[in-house]
């Protein structure tokens, strides 16, 4: 489960200083600290091993090198926003390749396998790349609507609108034993 | 769908497992982190290449300078020929002599000549192109100084004295731009 922001996951003034200075033990010791809640954030939006491996390097990379830029009171909301960015990102990258990103609104032509119930999972990876990111940011790491229509650079209702039509259809596959309605094509960056 | 059930779902989603990275990145991370850490050649080089650059500024200011010093000293020593020569010209002796024909004729070329070289002064050329004016415009006046030399018109102290003393003679190929 991701880690709670109650629970300071958080570094101390020592360890910071020590990753100002470079000191290879400490972006051992950060890297152990962070790495598992960091992957699931970008493995739960990519949806792709190789992608979230690839964003999470980035993401120590970037926070070490940028570390003097670092100013806030929280690292872990820092170096996490760092990797929902890359993230997002990708996202768009994949969007502009053209992989099709399914409006949630033309959820058709997808069928389930062979009419089993499916678990949160696995609904959940079934929504839209952009939609499923709304909902983890949302639901999960606590981020607020206008924090997700800034990350997005989009609107308020877009955050809004999406999360509605998510839940919307993740109680839908979830309740029903048979998936009698139209559902996204998985978009796996890969 | 009720706030309820809303409030349910995000429950759920949290509830699922915290994943693992499939290996360890650290190696990875740090060597790229200490390359990216590392000052860039560009960096490194920047100051030396800016010194070098402004050297270079300098070197170019001090030798264009010197170059226009030294094309103005070339052209003021033409003139400074020119005007010798024509003071040598204003002392022929009798205007009024009478000349052979055909030294008639090429006094009156070489003077139109020495007219169309001025006007073409007049336009204040380059200098590259003054130098060489004034070189052709020395020659002209040279020649006709040999003229009245020839004709015994200059009094008897200048004659047969060789006038062209510039080191540099007039460089024909360098005339070849001219419709003289």
């Amino acid at each position: 489960m991701p880690p709670d922001p109650d629970q300071k996951l958080d570094i101390d003034e020592k360890l910071l200083a020590r990753l100002k200075s470079a000191d290879h033990e400490a972006y051992a010791e950060v890297y152990r600290r962070f790495n598992r809640p960091l992957y699931t954030v970008a493995f739960r939006i990519c949806q792709s091993e190789q992608e979230a491996l690839d964003v999470l390097q980035e993401t120590f990379v970037q926070a070490f090198v940028r570390i003097e830029q670092f100013r806030g009171d929280s690292f872990w909301g820092w170096i996490r926003r760092i990797t929902v960015n890359q993230c997002l990102s990708r996202l768009r990258q994949i969007k502009r390749k053209s992989l099709t990103l399914v409006d949630p609104d033309d959820w058709a032509g997808h069928t389930s396998d062979g009419g089993a119930q499916i678990d949160l999972n696995e609904a959940f990876a079934r929504l839209p790349a952009e939609t499923r990111a709304v909902v983890w940011l949302y639901d999960v790491e606590g981020y607020s609507h206008q924090e997700i229509a800034d990350a997005f650079g989009k609107s308020l209702s877009f955050s809004k609108t999406q999360l509605s039509r998510a839940h919307q259809k993740l109680r839908d596959w979830l309740d029903k034993p048979e998936d009698d309605g139209p559902c996204p094509q998985m978009i796996t960056a890969s | 769908m009720s706030s309820n059930d809303h409030s349910q779902l995000s429950k759920q989603l949290k509830t699922l497992p915290e994943l693992a990275p499939g290996r360890d990145l650290l190696p990875d991370i740090i060597a790229e982190t200490e390359r990216r850490r590392a000052p860039s050649p560009f960096r490194r080089w920047l100051p030396m290449g800016l010194a070098a650059a402004a050297l270079l500024s300098l070197g170019v200011i001090l030798m264009l300078s010197t170059t226009v010093d030294q094309q103005r000293q070339e052209i003021d020593s033409w003139i400074a020929y020119s005007q010798e020569l024509e003071t040598q010209l204003r002392q022929v002796e009798k205007p009024s002599a009478i000349v052979r024909g055909h030294q008639a004729l090429a006094i009156g070329e070489l003077e139109d000549r020495v007219a169309w070289v001025d006007s073409a002064l007049a336009a204040r050329p380059a200098p590259e192109q003054q130098i060489m004016l004034w070189q052709v415009r020395a020659g002209l006046l040279n020649d006709l100084v040999n003229v009245h030399a020839a004709n015994e018109l200059l009094p008897r102290e200048l004659k047969r004295r060789p006038v062209m003393t510039m080191n540099q003679p007039v460089p024909r190929a360098r005339l070849a731009g001219y419709e003289l």
